[in-house]
C-alpha cells in the first residue's frame, strides 16, 4: 500500500481501492471549502453511487382537535383521511403514517358506547410534495503528498 | 357545520326528552325507518321531543340529529313495547371542533 493510499484510507475509513467511488461533482462538492493551495486535484474517475439515502420529507400528518364535553361519554375518536377511516385514538391527536403526496382531507368523529357522532368540518393539508428519488451525497477529498 | 346526534342506549318503543338547544331537531331515518318525531318548544327555552316507533316494535342507538350544539338533556322517559318503563338513557355526541393538521 502506498503512502497516498494510506492517507486516503485514513480520511475515508474505507479501503483505498474504494476511494474513487467518493469522488463526484455533486452539489455538496461544489459548496465545500476550496482545497489548500498546496493541494492538487486527484485524478477523478467516474463516481459510483453511494448507499446513502437522505429523507428530507415527512410522510406523516398529525391531526389534533379539541375534546368533546365530558358528559358525552366519549370513548374514542375516529380519524378519517379522504373519507376513509385512517385510525382511532383515545386522546385528542392522531398521526397518520405513510401519507401519499398530494392534498388530503381529514375529519374526526367522536365515539361513545352507543355509536359514532357527526364528523367534524374537514381540514385539508397543504400539498405534500413527492419525495426526491435517489438522493445521494458524495464527498470529495483531495489529498496530495509532497515527497 | 356543528351538529349533535342523539342516542338511546337500549331498545325502546318510545321516548320523551327535553333538549336544551337553539338548533332544529330532526328524526334520524337510518337505520330505524319506522320512527316519528314530535317536538314542542317549552317556556324554559328547551325543546320537548317525543319519538314513537311506528312500523317496528323498538328502536335503539342513534335516533335524532340536531343542527347545533346541545347544552343538556333532561326529563328522559322511555317506554318498552308493553308501555312499561324501559329505563333507557339518552346520550349525545357533538361534532369535534378545533381540528388542525400539521405535516
Amino acid at each position: 500500500m502506498s503512502i497516498l493510499s494510506s492517507i486516503k484510507s485514513f480520511f475515508t475509513g474505507q479501503p483505498p481501492q474504494q476511494l474513487s467511488s467518493l469522488l463526484s461533482n455533486s452539489a455538496l462538492a461544489e459548496t465545500a471549502a476550496p482545497p489548500p493551495a498546496a493541494a492538487t486535484k486527484a485524478a477523478a474517475t467516474q463516481p459510483s453511487p453511494l448507499p446513502i439515502g437522505v429523507s428530507i420529507m415527512s410522510d406523516s400528518v398529525k391531526v389534533t382537535w379539541n375534546p368533546n364535553a365530558p358528559e358525552e361519554g366519549v370513548t374514542g375518536y375516529n380519524v378519517y383521511q379522504d373519507g376513509a377511516l385512517a385510525g382511532n385514538s383515545t386522546t385528542t391527536d392522531f398521526t397518520v403514517q405513510n401519507v401519499t403526496p398530494g392534498i388530503h382531507k381529514y375529519e374526526v368523529a367522536a365515539v361513545n358506547l352507543w355509536g359514532e357522532g357527526p364528523k367534524s368540518d374537514p381540514v385539508s393539508t397543504p400539498a405534500i410534495p413527492s419525495k426526491p428519488a435517489g438522493v445521494q451525497i458524495a464527498i470529495n477529498i483531495n489529498v496530495s503528498v509532497n515527497s | 357545520m356543528a351538529a349533535t346526534w342523539l342516542f338511546v342506549d337500549k331498545p325502546v318503543a318510545s321516548l320523551q326528552a327535553d333538549i336544551e338547544t337553539a338548533g332544529n331537531i330532526s328524526i334520524d331515518l337510518a337505520p330505524d325507518l319506522g320512527k316519528q318525531l314530535q317536538s314542542a318548544p317549552q317556556q324554559d327555552g328547551k325543546v320537548r321531543i317525543i319519538v314513537f316507533g311506528l312500523n317496528q316494535t323498538t328502536f335503539s342507538g342513534r335516533f335524532a340529529s340536531v343542527d347545533a350544539s346541545v347544552a343538556g338533556i333532561t326529563g328522559v322517559v322511555t317506554a318498552d313495547p308493553n308501555g312499561g318503563d324501559a329505563g333507557a338513557s339518552v346520550s349525545k355526541l357533538s361534532t369535534p371542533t378545533g381540528l388542525r393538521v400539521s405535516p
